[in-house]
């Protein structure tokens, strides 16, 4: 996903979290391969936990009272 | 040996069904299923066990939990490279054995030194990450 398909989420109203966390679940998807090294694939794991983190607690926002 | 003789009483997995974590090899398995019309796989599934050199009974073994995730996905490709290099299963084993150890619990299946958690965490540390604590 480019940056223009990140901004038409933004704009059609989707929390900020959740369109970065899509743009990030884009990227790696393309790039990563079973030859992919050790180091990388570690990186990508700690970066899905953050977008998680971020989109779990945009979530909980959405849904307090 | 009564695990008793041992000190404390701690978690059973420790002796299994006869199987002492610390005298057993660990073997991590890893592999494709689920092939989809594409004839790819489309989910990787891995899990671990303890057993004692030469046993040959799955009764007797120590199982992790398993964990299917999707096929080349991140996690996926580090779980094949940790199944592919004997010195990444020898650590994940080690963190697994350590785990184990130091487990109070008194549960007598699922133990949570070896559940999802706890082999992801060991599986990440083989490959080089530091350890991070379970999310409960």
């Amino acid at each position: 996903m480019n940056r223009d398909t990140l901004a038409e989420h933004h704009r059609a109203g989707e929390p900020a979290a959740l369109s970065a966390a899509r743009h990030f679940l884009a990227g790696t998807a393309e790039a990563i391969t079973p030859d992919t090294p050790a180091p990388e694939l570690l990186a990508c794991l700690a970066g899905y936990r953050a977008h998680l983190a971020a989109v779990v607690a945009t979530a909980g926002y959405q849904g307090s009272p | 040996m009564n695990s008793s003789d041992n000190g404390p009483p701690g978690c059973p997995a420790r002796q299994g069904q006869g199987t002492s974590i610390s005298a057993a090899d660990f073997t991590l398995v890893v592999h494709d299923c689920d092939t989809g019309p594409d004839g790819r796989a489309a989910t990787t599934e891995v899990f671990g066990y303890f057993r004692l050199p030469g046993e040959e009974h799955d009764n007797d073994s120590l199982e992790t939990a398993s964990i299917v995730m999707p096929a080349l996905s991140p996690l996926a490709c580090l779980v094949h490279l940790a199944g592919a290099d004997g010195i990444l299963t020898r650590r994940a084993a080690a963190m697994l054995r350590s785990n184990v150890t130091r487990c109070p619990c008194t549960a007598r299946a699922e133990c949570p030194a070896l559940n999802e958690a706890s082999l992801l965490a060991a599986i990440e540390y083989a490959a080089g990450s530091e350890p991070h604590r379970q999310v409960t």
